[in-house]
């Protein structure tokens, strides 16, 4: 994946991390955030 | 995770990242259970249940292995933001931690194929460098089947 990307992924997962509210993404999040970064196909797929 | 136990965990997750921002490493779970006022079996019995989130890993002794972004252990991805340091597990934490804090960071990482020194810098929200590749070995079903190795 291009640095562009993995600032992204970065920002997606650890931007709220300090909040009292955070809590582990579900598995539609994840997914949702990985095809938002453009990183789809079978390779960046998660398991259901 | 038990609604019962939302809150302690909760709790104790927060105190280990404090003492990671504060110390600048992880907290022994002796000190997680003084910061918490709390039994050792409770805190590593909450330590366990916040461990199923993947963010946290423990090493064989029972000591913090991970704590997503940070690592407890040295690793190839210092991270420096101001006057302090830490380890990312890996260049997507590593990344984490100046996602998680806000703040410029500066990344001493070197390139995975040839081992020459590739510098990042986080500076207002924005990765200052342009080329580069990550490349990730392990497909995205199996990141956890062995975190290490990923």
């Amino acid at each position: 994946m291009s640095l562009k990307q993995v600032w992204q992924l970065a920002q997606e997962w650890y931007s709220d991390r300090l909040s009292p509210q955070w809590r582990a993404k579900t598995l539609p999040e994840a997914k949702a955030a990985l095809a938002r970064i453009g990183l789809v196909g079978d390779f960046w797929k998660l398991p259901d | 995770m038990r609604k019962t136990f939302a809150a302690v965990d909760n709790k104790l997750r927060l105190s280990i990242y404090r003492h990671f921002l504060r110390k600048g490493r992880a907290p022994t779970v002796a000190e997680m259970a003084a910061a918490l006022k709390s039994a050792l079996p409770h805190t590593r019995a909450a330590l366990k249940r916040l461990c199923q989130t993947h963010a946290f890993v423990l090493q064989e002794n029972g000591e913090l292995w991970r704590s997503a972004p940070f690592s407890a252990v040295p690793t190839a991805f210092p991270v420096t933001v101001g006057k302090s340091f830490w380890y990312g597990n890996c260049i997507w934490d590593a990344l984490g931690i100046a996602a998680m804090l806000h703040k410029d960071a500066r990344i001493d990482a070197a390139c995975g194929c040839c081992n020459y020194q590739m510098v990042l810098h986080v500076k207002d929200g924005v990765l200052v460098e342009k080329k580069g590749t990550v490349h990730f070995a392990v497909p995205a079903r199996d990141w956890y089947q062995d975190i290490v190795f990923t």
